[in-house]
């Protein structure tokens, strides 16, 4: 019966105005094999974002950093399912970080967390 | 199962680039990549090339860039050149040219860099629905633009709308001169998508069906078995 309450209480997630919420997985490569720490990743992500669709776009967005693994290159994203293109576009606009070329490039979106860390765990083993 | 080509991605220099352009094409899911050359003569060691992308299933079609100042010089160009190439853009910078390359059914792609994104007008428009030549954006023309980039974008915007309602193709491209300039094909669409205003079905066609129909296009033109537009030789299976 589980799956029950688990489909009741995403209904009344979305019922409750949170809205829907999409997880997305990128990978960055940067010139000379550079590893970035997190935190230039996250502000370099956020200020492309900003850049692009101001203020009040990454407002809308429901921008949220989950996490960024330095040794593997991948980052986690959460956003608004509205703004899944939006966020791929600030992406792939990301050109430069820390003075030197880079890219991002989305590797997959999901809508749960879960079906993400598959993913990262078929990249790890691999 | 979709198709994806990145219509522009500079002919690499040395076997190593070639290498590293093939592995991550492939690694983006793309099945081909039009290496580009802005001069009008087959680049040195291309079969060598093509060779490397081939070991990474990845297409390398020949890609020649012009740049024509004038519609006679446009002309002349591709009366020499076309034949040597699987694709041929025209990025225009000068209104007589770019009228003379959407009129010339010989043109595949249209590209407006900066301000000449003006001369993407409605008279342009109608003159590439007729011969059905495709308008091109590129990321990395894109992002060169910087500070330019919102006016760029609400000209571009405008006559894109144009375009679709006529029913002119619409490419997306890298543009890369690099490893780092290459971009997911989906993330291709998502700049297209945000970026030029574009509907979600027109969106992906931009970097799957719309590029790989024309390198099929002319491909069928440059075998040996074409004869004109809707007549092919048939029955000998040695002829391409």
């Amino acid at each position: 019966m589980s799956w029950v309450y688990a489909f009741w209480e995403m209904k009344a997630v979305v019922k409750a105005g949170r809205g829907k919420r999409r997880y997305l997985l990128f990978h960055l490569t940067v010139e000379g094999g550079f590893k970035p720490e997190a935190e230039e990743v996250r502000k370099a992500v956020y200020e492309a974002y900003r850049r692009l669709f101001g203020l009040a776009g990454l407002s809308q967005a429901e921008l949220a950093w989950i996490g960024y693994m330095e040794n593997l290159e991948l980052g986690i994203l959460r956003c608004s399912h509205r703004a899944v293109s939006s966020l791929r576009a600030a992406l792939a606009m990301t050109g430069m970080l820390g003075g030197r070329k880079a890219r991002i490039c989305t590797v997959r979106v999901s809508g749960t967390r879960k079906a993400l860390k598959e993913v990262l765990s078929q990249v790890k083993s691999s | 199962m979709r198709r994806f080509i990145d219509l522009q991605v500079r002919f690499p220099e040395t076997l190593g680039e070639a290498e590293l352009l093939a592995r991550h094409l492939r690694k983006l899911c793309f099945k081909a990549a039009a290496l580009t050359v802005s001069t009008p003569r087959k680049p040195e060691g291309l079969q060598a090339v093509r060779e490397v992308f081939a070991k990474y299933g990845v297409d390398a079609p020949l890609r020649l860039n012009l740049k024509p100042k004038s519609s006679a010089e446009l002309l002349e160009a591709l009366r020499a050149h076309r034949r040597s190439f699987e694709v041929v853009s025209v990025v225009c910078l000068g209104k007589q040219a770019a009228r003379q390359a959407a009129k010339d059914h010989r043109v595949d792609t249209l590209m407006f860099p900066s301000k000449a994104v003006r001369l993407l007008d409605e008279a342009e428009v109608e003159l590439a629905r007729v011969s059905g030549v495709a308008v091109e954006f590129s990321l990395s023309m894109l992002l060169k633009l910087g500070e330019a980039l919102p006016a760029y974008l609400a000209e571009a915007r405008r006559n894109v709308k144009k375009a679709l309602k006529k029913g002119v193709p619409l490419v997306f491209s890298s543009g890369a001169s690099d490893v780092y300039g290459l971009r997911a094909p989906r993330d291709l669409a998502a700049v297209a998508e945000t970026m030029l205003d574009l509907p979600d079905p027109v969106k992906v066609s931009t970097v799957s069906h719309v590029p790989m129909a024309i390198l099929e296009r002319n491909r069928g033109k440059l075998s040996s078995s074409f004869v004109e537009l809707g007549v092919r030789l048939l029955g000998d299976e040695s002829r391409g």
